[in-house]
């Protein structure tokens, strides 16, 4: 023991010795096992910490400053647009390139929590394993849609296409336009993609009619949303767009949105335009 | 018969499914919309929709739940069994691909030996109550499966290979981890107790005939290709319910399944597992890597729900909010030096906080009356509550609110008990500028709310406030004739207003007022009150507590709160504040 006394530092010996006596006092055990202990428990720190750095959260996106977005592909919606189904969509597509079957579309029920993975996205010409976050579309859990958003690199906004009646679509655009004003507050510049998820069905909406519809209901929340204060508020609020012009995503989103038409159930040719645009938000360089 | 027997994950796949049936429309969404994501779990064990009935059980530690759906007609004893059984099973069976999964995992059958296992188990106990004649067990009603899941616990078949193998291993822990739990359930129920032991009589006396058909029993599970692991957990759970208590055999399986027990939580530490000495309890929780347990957490939020209820939260709101962040917590580590216990529990609980305000439907009011002006009919809200908490003043607040923002808005006199009520009314209708429809006193007060949003329609209004009587909660009459008013009128919107200075009392009023639409309503979906406005909150300082007892009581959202004398004087409320306020 005392050779392992020798080898630390003699400026460390005063404080060294009574954190020993410490944990000896604590534990009851003796001077030299305290000792030991104290040194394992010092090493231990060191290598926690050099996990917290290294492989802890890396998305260091707010907090860095310089970089504008995190890293994760975050998957958005209201209940029952098809988040859940299009993250293991994505998921099994790895399993079914290594194993060679076909990928597949497992049943799901509303999820109740913000679900994180990490895996390589197939189809998007990544081979780096890629975090994607699917986060749940229920009502209560939109406070912590701040969290999430610091961490996207792009969205991907499903929409059930084949549910567009004036109700679902009042739904819809509350919750873009809670999205949009996070991203607003946030800094970041993510990008999105709104999907017409479930194309295959019968009624299903087009994206240039969705984006109409969106942007007329939008418009008209610009107005209602700040129409009254919220008590003892000193946050300012933050409106989306120009007041007196109409809501476009083109300008006022902040981030850039576009729109497509996909089917996740159908899967294949109908995915395409997902995986593309995933794909896009991850440029090579940047692997 | 079970219609459906679900097991999923919390972020949203299905793992298993179990259907005899296929559901009308989707009770189980309902299920987890309705209850599980409203944290309101610990009240109700039962919940009907429809024709269905549903039972549940979370398994926290797996972050799995087990869902059994079935028609609420049939009264199913045997499903808390089955629910049971399948929730210590299933983890058992998938521990380490539940978190990796990505689509249905192979629990079909273990789960067809689960069930038929509690059905026998019901029925076998039915007819004990019905007559006491163990004659009668072997003869009605039985699948061929029957024979071959009977009396699997004999055990004279040494001599087949597979046999042996499953009798050592249930020598080791897991057949103590059996008898450890079922001793310590059977306290909970006497009543349960007792039958096991007589069950678990008549199968002793039935062994000698069985032995062929049980070795059959066991060739088919293991030729089914079922893992010995998933086979092994089935045959216990038989032998949990045959086998007598053998008290020495029992209690030193005991502490190996203690052991085992322990270590679960700590398997996945990556490398720095110091076991359960004390030095290693030392260096986890200098670490943060020792899982939570209850009693670390019991101080903490102990003293958290002694907080809340300072700040007049109610009692079973506050104890509700801290189980559900105990739920939160158990078992999880803290993961850093530097976060202490305390810090953890508050965190967690300004999440469970900030989920109870976040409102579950919209609260835009000024939104859904241009939504309803869109499709041509005039918006009605209907404002109740008891007397004197400030019905007609937040009424005409929401009217001044809605007039500036270029709706056409008529109110609609409807307490026509209270004398000079009306006349009240016409005095904000002329400070507002607005229409104000009346009918006169002692008139029934369904009818004239009727009449008014006729005439609003008529005259082309976007919308009908309507001011009804104020009533106390447990006057039956009058609830009455209110449930009829609200039936009547089928409002957009039916708002209480409660007086945040009530504090506890606000929320029996909120309560009271919502059981009596649900009791004394004549329809199968009854109208219940939508959300709530806080009256006098300007009067409460720091006490905000009130808040999360009302939300908490219902789970609707306080839509505003009123905030002084003046019209203005209507604010949404800042569910951020509030947090911050009640955790300072």
């Amino acid at each position: 023991m005392e050779t392992l006394r020798g080898a630390v530092p003699d400026a460390l010996q005063t404080p060294l010795a009574s954190a020993e006596a410490a944990v000896a006092r604590q534990l009851g055990v003796s001077d030299d096992a305290a000792l030991a202990i104290l040194i394992a428990a010092t090493l231990l720190a060191i290598v926690l910490a050099t996990w917290a750095v290294t492989g802890g959260n890396s998305s260091g996106s707010a907090a860095g400053g310089r970089k504008r977005t995190g890293d994760a592909v975050v998957l958005l919606g209201n209940s029952g647009s098809g988040k859940t189904s299009l993250f293991y969509k994505l998921l099994t597509r790895h399993f079914a390139k290594m194993s060679r079957l076909a990928d597949k579309c497992p049943e799901c029920v509303t999820s109740m929590e913000i679900q994180e993975k990490r895996f390589p996205l197939v189809g998007a010409n990544v081979d780096t394993p890629r975090r994607v976050i699917d986060f749940p579309g229920h009502a209560r859990l939109r406070t912590q849609l701040p969290e999430v958003i610091v961490q996207a690199r792009c969205l991907v906004f499903l929409v059930d296409a084949a549910a567009v009646k004036p109700k679902d679509i009042r739904e819809i655009s509350s919750l873009l336009y809670d999205v949009f004003v996070e991203i607003i507050r946030s800094g970041c510049e993510p990008r999105m993609l709104i999907v017409c998820n479930k194309c295959e069905a019968s009624g299903a909406i087009a994206p240039e009619d969705l984006r109409k519809k969106l942007e007329k209901e939008i418009d008209g929340l610009k107005t209602t949303r700040h129409s009254i204060d919220t008590e003892g508020d000193d946050e300012m609020e933050i409106a989306l767009g120009t007041e007196g012009v109409p809501f476009e995503f083109d300008s006022d989103a902040g981030c850039e949105v576009e729109f497509c038409s996909a089917s996740v159930l159908e899967g294949g040719a109908k995915l395409d335009p997902v995986l593309d645009f995933i794909a896009d938000a991850f440029p090579a360089t940047s692997a | 018969m079970l219609d459906v027997f679900m097991i999923f994950s919390k972020s949203g796949l299905v793992l298993f499914k179990y259907e005899l049936a296929t559901l009308k429309g989707d009770p189980v969404d309902a299920l987890i919309r309705t209850v599980l994501l409203e944290n309101r779990s610990t009240t109700d064990t039962v919940f009907k929709v429809g024709s269905y009935a549903i039972k549940w059980k979370l398994v926290n530690k797996y972050g799995i739940v087990c869902v059994a759906v079935y028609q609420s007609s049939l009264a199913l004893t045997y499903v808390d069994d089955l629910l049971e059984n399948v929730a210590t099973a299933f983890p058992r069976a998938f521990k380490d691909d539940i978190a990796d999964a990505t689509g249905p995992l192979d629990f079909g059958t273990k789960f067809d030996t689960l069930l038929f296992e509690a059905e026998e188990n019901s029925r076998r106990s039915n007819r004990q109550n019905r007559a006491k004649k163990p004659a009668a067990v072997k003869t009605s009603g039985q699948t061929p499966e029957n024979d071959n899941t009977d009396d699997n616990d004999t055990g004279d078949e040494a001599d087949d290979d597979e046999f042996a193998q499953f009798r050592s291993t249930r020598r080791g822990g897991p057949r103590g981890y059996q008898g450890r739990k079922s001793g310590s359930r059977s306290p909970k129920s006497g009543g349960k107790g007792s039958g096991n032991a007589t069950k678990a009589k008549r199968a002793w006396n039935e062994k000698e005939d069985m032995t062929e058909e049980e070795r059959i029993a066991l060739d088919v599970t293991g030729s089914n290709g079922a893992s010995a692991d998933e086979v092994e957990a089935a045959y216990l759970r038989k032998a949990k319910v045959y086998l007598p208590d053998e008290e020495g055999e029992m209690a030193d399986l005991d502490k190996e399944a203690a052991e085992e027990d322990g270590n679960d939580d700590d398997d996945d530490d990556g490398g720095w597992n110091f076991g359960s000495s004390a030095v290693g309890n030392f260096f986890q929780r200098l670490t943060g890597q020792k899982p939570l347990t209850r009693e670390d957490l019991s101080l903490p939020i102990e003293t958290m729900q002694k907080q809340l209820q300072a700040q007049n939260v109610s009692a079973v709101a506050a104890r509700e909010i801290c189980e559900a962040v105990m739920q939160d917590l158990e078992g999880q580590k803290l993961g850093s030096m530097t976060r202490g216990v305390s810090t953890a529990v508050r965190e967690s609980c300004e999440k469970a906080l900030q989920r109870l305000l976040a409102p579950k439907r919209s609260i835009d009011v000024l939104r859904e009356a241009r939504a309803a002006k869109a499709e041509g009919r005039p918006y009605t809200i209907v404002f109740i509550g008891v007397n004197g908490v400030g019905k007609s003043t937040s009424l005409s607040k929401v009217c001044y609110y809605l007039k500036n923002n270029g709706l056409k808005v008529m109110l609609c006199a409807c307490d026509t008990f209270r004398s000079g009520a009306i006349e009240q009314l016409k005095v904000h209708s002329k400070n507002l500028g607005v229409p104000v429809f009346e009918a006169g006193y002692n008139k029934d007060a369904a009818s004239v709310a009727v009449n008014g949003i006729k005439q609003a329609k008529d005259t082309g209004m976007d919308v009908v406030l309507i001011d009804t009587a104020g009533r106390m909660q447990n006057n039956e009459p009058l609830m009455r004739s209110l449930t009829k008013l609200v039936a009547k009128t089928k409002p957009d919107l039916c708002v209480q207003v409660v007086e945040a200075l009530a504090g506890n009392d606000a929320t029996d009023q909120l309560v009271h007022f919502d059981k009596a639409l649900k009791d004394f309503s004549e329809t199968t979906v009854p109208r219940t009150i939508d959300g709530m406005i806080m009256t006098k909150f300007d009067t409460i300082g720091d006490k905000v507590g009130g808040a999360i007892s009302l939300v908490h009581a219902t789970g609707q959202p306080i839509i505003f709160v009123g905030t002084g004398q003046k019209y203005t004087n209507i604010n949404k409320l800042n569910a951020k504040k509030i947090v911050r306020v009640l955790l300072q």
